[in-house]
């Protein structure tokens, strides 16, 4: 099986991966495109969420590199209309994990502009996702 | 009835508003609010992946506070909360305790200098109160300055809707903030960008995406007629007002100010020491230009 050659050479099986970590199993998307169409971010993404699952599915390692994973909102618009019960926002939030578990950040908070005028919430929320 | 309240980081910063206006309109309604004691940030947002426990640890730390208050004041087991964030995560964070027996032994071993989590408390959203606990009727009756026909676009944002196991409404068509807002006598506008999601802590990256998105949500408030936008979320309310500011030469159609729902209810009950003063002069002025 294909999946045991990735192992062999030490490859990671990035659906596997994301199944262990969060559970969701992205090979019942059928790339029906309603969490792209209803998603609040949608233009400003470089990959629609249901690319971004479907990189995942060919194992496409690219989707690690997906600007769209730090910008989706985690609004859950796309949780709670797949019609396949799939917990995208879970996916995506897998994948930043993923990215952040190995480090890598895409804020440095010090540098944030109107550090005195934002909500906490925002800040907090931003030193949960993007650090 | 007395009840818990965890306010949350922002609702002692920028949406103090918030605090003030919803624990006089509950006290005004007969509730006592004892608020937890000791308790810490939530957290903010509920990071999603099933790997880990780490995200629930500082929510049920409050949780667990929420009990020992629970049981120092002689209070009931709703625990009250203001912001969307706050309600999104504790309800999480509750969720994943009970259902999971692994979990929470992982979360009990993280938080072995406290007592154990009983998982007896009852979250609730102050909107959840004032229709569950208090009910539309005795809203109304409540009721001593009308918002004459006040047109009012409710702005739910995500958190307070998604995911459907800690929704206080309908994800796709939620009623609670228009409901209430007809019993203040104004009248809520119906339009397409109420349920959605306002770029959230995008604005701490990528703010100009946050604009964006918040143009398209006031323009479309606008195109309905809204004169007011009403919202819990401190984010929300924030992205929508800020946003305005940085889009003002490409907005179509007036600026619309930004109250939290209890400011409306609060300015309809009459409890005008529980508004800030401008908050009061802008709702006067508005219902006052409506005739
Ligand atoms: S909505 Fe669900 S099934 Fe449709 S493309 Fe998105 S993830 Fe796949
Ligand atoms: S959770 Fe993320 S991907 Fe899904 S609709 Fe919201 S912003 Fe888009």
């Amino acid at each position: 099986m294909a999946k045991n050659l990735w192992r062999e050479k030490g490859m990671v099986n990035l659906a596997e991966k994301i199944y262990e970590m969060t559970g969701e199993n992205v090979y019942l998307c059928y790339l029906c495109g309603k969490c792209g169409a209803g998603c609040p971010m949608a233009d400003k993404m470089d990959y629609l969420p249901y690319q971004v699952i479907h990189m995942i599915q060919i194992n496409d390692m690219e989707s690690l590199n997906a600007k769209s994973i730090w910008i989706c909102a985690t609004c859950f618009t796309c949780s709670v209309r797949c019609p396949r019960n799939l917990d995208v926002a879970r996916i995506m939030d897998g994948l930043r994990t993923i990215k952040v578990r190995a480090q890598e950040q895409t804020i440095d908070l010090r540098e944030v502009e109107d550090l005195d005028k934002l909500p906490p919430i925002a800040l907090v929320a931003a030193g949960r996702k993007y650090t | 009835m007395r009840i818990l309240y965890y306010p949350g980081c922002t609702v002692k910063a920028t949406a103090i508003r918030d605090e003030k206006a919803s624990l006089a309109v509950l006290e005004a309604l007969g509730f006592k609010i004892v608020e937890v004691e000791d308790w810490v940030c939530c957290g903010a947002v509920y990071n999603l992946p099933r790997d880990t426990v780490i995200q629930a640890v500082a929510p049920i730390r409050t949780l667990i506070r929420a009990e020992s208050t629970m049981r120092k004041h002689k209070t009931s087991e709703i625990l009250l909360t203001l912001c969307s964030m706050c309600n999104h995560v504790l309800k999480m964070a509750d969720n994943m305790y009970r259902s999971n027996p692994d979990v929470a032994y992982k979360l009990d071993v993280y938080l072995s200098d406290e007592p154990n989590y009983e998982g007896k408390l009852k979250i609730m959203h102050f909107l959840e109160i004032l229709r569950d606990l208090v009910g539309y009727d005795k809203i109304k009756e409540k009721v001593r300055r009308s918002l004459g026909g006040l047109k009012v676009a409710s702005f739910y944002g995500c958190l307070l809707l998604r995911p459907r196991e800690v929704a206080i409404d309908d994800s796709e068509d939620p009623i609670v903030i228009e409901e209430i807002m007809i019993q203040l006598g104004a009248d809520p506008v119906d339009y397409p960008y109420r349920n959605e999601c306002c770029g959230s802590y995008n604005v701490v990256r990528t703010p100009e995406y946050v604009w964006d998105r918040t143009k398209d949500i006031v323009e479309s408030a606008n195109d309905y007629g809204a004169e007011i936008i009403v919202t819990t979320c401190p984010l929300c309310a924030y992205n929508l007002e800020e946003g305005q500011k940085r889009r003002k030469k490409e907005l179509k159609g007036r600026e619309i100010p930004i109250l939290y729902v209890s400011e409306l209810v609060a300015y309809a009950f009459g409890l005008d020491d529980a508004l800030e003063p401008e908050v009061k002069v802008l709702i006067d002025r508005m219902v006052r230009d409506r005739g």
